[in-house]
């Protein structure tokens, strides 16, 4: 029975580290805590709805379209303007965006959650024992998998992530080696856009509508795990958003059922508990600008 | 690294002059580096070398006089497009990435010239190899000692293809052996990169070594100017640094 809760909670765990990963991105290249980050989670499922009718590639092709466009064009016609102002700016920018992204998908799909056919062939169960594994838990599981370690390729292996990690931690020493701080922080945020797709993709499968509202339970999510993780550090923000969706599922299926409406309390004073004892995050990186 | 046609045979200051609210810390200098040689930059402390340097890298704005690398006027150029140009400096405190390997440090300065993936990559060992630090390429570069990440700093430096490549002290904190290795290193890169160097330096046994012209710097004016032989028997450099200032 336990074994049964921890599979679940591995499961929600790698959907809210994958979460994590795109904000932590954008952050650790260039010191921008993106708020709109859930927007583009939330954008991501109503390209769902509107391709819902579409062969499953053209679905999955579609949503990381629409959702890496969204990202690229918030980079250019918001951040990029700010991107020399304080913190503090670019912070505000970022929860107006969120605004008015939040508000325009209000207007473009009403008020009122919208309705997302299920995908069935998601739901089947495998039975291992007395373990019941649903294909989505497999599947995202594999492609939280898949995807650190391609982003772990990317970074490690390719020019630009080279140039990226460079960028992250000495941006003027970067400019003077030639590297084009454009070019590197719109691929992160094309990286973060591709991660915020996949994350709509495996987290509305799972739901029964989008809201205009969505996005913002899972930019908070992301917000808390990449702080708990360690801002700045690709593997604490794995960690950090990991450990949210884990631990958050085993308290639901632990505590008994007049306490579940503390499962959000419980978890959060967890989070307080952890950066009293490591204020700078499970893996404090070197060099966080703030 | 931008296209440069021809390579500039020279790098020039005339009449340079950096003052920080009244104070001359650099007065009126002219200075020519030649490609294939080594130029050393000396002075007592204060004596303005380190503003020069940065004045001539595009880190500190000038107050009057001219910056030339060939015909071309460079002076008010930012650090990025000089460099871009093939002037290129090194850090006193290395400004490596010490997140990134060794190997990755250089290859970003290979790749600043133009050379990526596995071109890049054989360039960047190439590089390693003549710094003798080719053991050390996939090593974390904050983790190697002091010596060797001042020669991880010149060897991206080196990757870039630089014209001028442009020392800031790099053998402060170095022990006797590693200092005289580096100096050796240094008159290595010249000989197999053809670029000039200009070595700010505050160990004369490196200047010394390894310098065909000396230009000496005293609160902010030049004093002397020649080979190392004319600059060890000088009377005012024996003053700047032996004379009434020093008991």
């Amino acid at each position: 029975m336990y074994l049964q809760y921890i599979i679940d909670s591995i499961g929600t765990g790698s959907l809210y580290a994958l979460m994590t990963l795109g904000l932590a991105l954008v952050f650790s290249v260039m010191g921008l805590m993106n708020f709109a980050y859930g927007q583009l989670v939330m954008i991501g499922g109503f390209a769902m709805i509107l391709l819902r009718s579409q062969p499953w590639w053209v679905l999955i092709l579609g949503t990381v379209v629409a959702v890496v466009i969204v990202s690229l064009l918030m980079e250019r016609l918001a951040f990029r303007p700010v991107r020399t102002a304080t913190a503090m700016t670019m912070l505000i920018t970022s929860f107006a965006l969120a605004q008015l992204l939040q508000q325009a998908a209000r207007v473009a799909f009403g008020a009122n959650p919208r309705p997302l056919e299920q995908f069935s062939e998601l739901s089947v169960q495998y039975t291992v024992g007395d373990l019941y594994i649903s294909r989505m838990t497999l599947i995202t599981v594999t492609t939280t998998l898949v995807s650190v370690v391609v982003l772990a390729l990317l970074l490690k292996r390719t020019n630009i992530g080279v140039q990226l990690r460079a960028s992250t931690e000495d941006v003027e020493m970067s400019k003077l080696v030639g590297i084009r701080s454009n070019r590197v922080i719109a691929s992160a945020f094309v990286i973060s856009g591709v991660l915020a797709a996949i994350v709509a993709m495996l987290f509305f499968s799972t739901r029964t509508n989008v809201s205009w509202s969505s996005g913002e339970s899972i930019v908070l999510i992301a917000f808390v795990g990449a702080v708990i993780g360690g801002l700045g550090s690709m593997v604490g923000a794995a960690l950090g958003g990991f450990l949210m969706g884990f631990t958050y599922t085993m308290l639901n299926a632990l505590l008994p059922v007049e306490l579940r409406v503390f499962a959000d309390a419980i978890l959060y004073t967890l989070v307080i508990v952890v950066l009293l004892i490591r204020p700078a995050g499970i893996i404090a990186a070197k060099g966080v600008r703030v | 690294m931008m296209d440069r046609s021809s390579r500039a045979e020279t790098l020039t200051t005339d009449g340079v002059c950096v003052y920080f609210e009244g104070v001359k810390a650099v007065d009126d200098i002219s200075l020519s580096v030649q490609r294939n040689r080594i130029h050393g930059l000396i002075g007592p402390n204060g004596a303005g070398k380190s503003t020069l340097f940065n004045a001539v890298s595009g880190f500190v704005p000038l107050t009057a006089g001219r910056v030339s690398l060939g015909d071309a006027d460079i002076s008010g150029w930012s650090p990025t497009r000089i460099s871009q140009h093939g002037v290129v400096r090194t850090f006193q405190d290395t400004r490596i990435f010490k997140a990134l390997t060794v190997l990755e440090n250089v290859e970003l300065g290979a790749m600043d010239a133009g050379l990526h993936g596995n071109v890049g990559r054989a360039a960047s060992l190439q590089v390693l190899e003549l710094l003798r630090i080719d053991h050390l390429a996939d090593e974390i570069a904050g983790n190697v000692a002091l010596g060797d990440g001042r020669r991880v700093g010149i060897a991206r430096a080196v990757a870039t293809q630089p014209d001028f490549l442009m020392m800031d002290e790099p053998a402060a904190g170095l022990d006797e052996k590693e200092t005289s290795e580096l100096a050796d290193s240094i008159k290595e890169i010249r000989d197999e990169r053809q670029c000039g160097v200009l070595l700010v330096e505050h160990d004369m046994s490196v200047i010394f070594k390894i310098c065909e012209e000396i230009h000496v710097m005293d609160s902010g004016r030049t004093i002397a100017v020649g080979t190392p032989d004319e600059i060890r028997t000088n009377a005012a450099v024996i003053e700047a640094y032996f004379g009434s200032g020093h008991s």
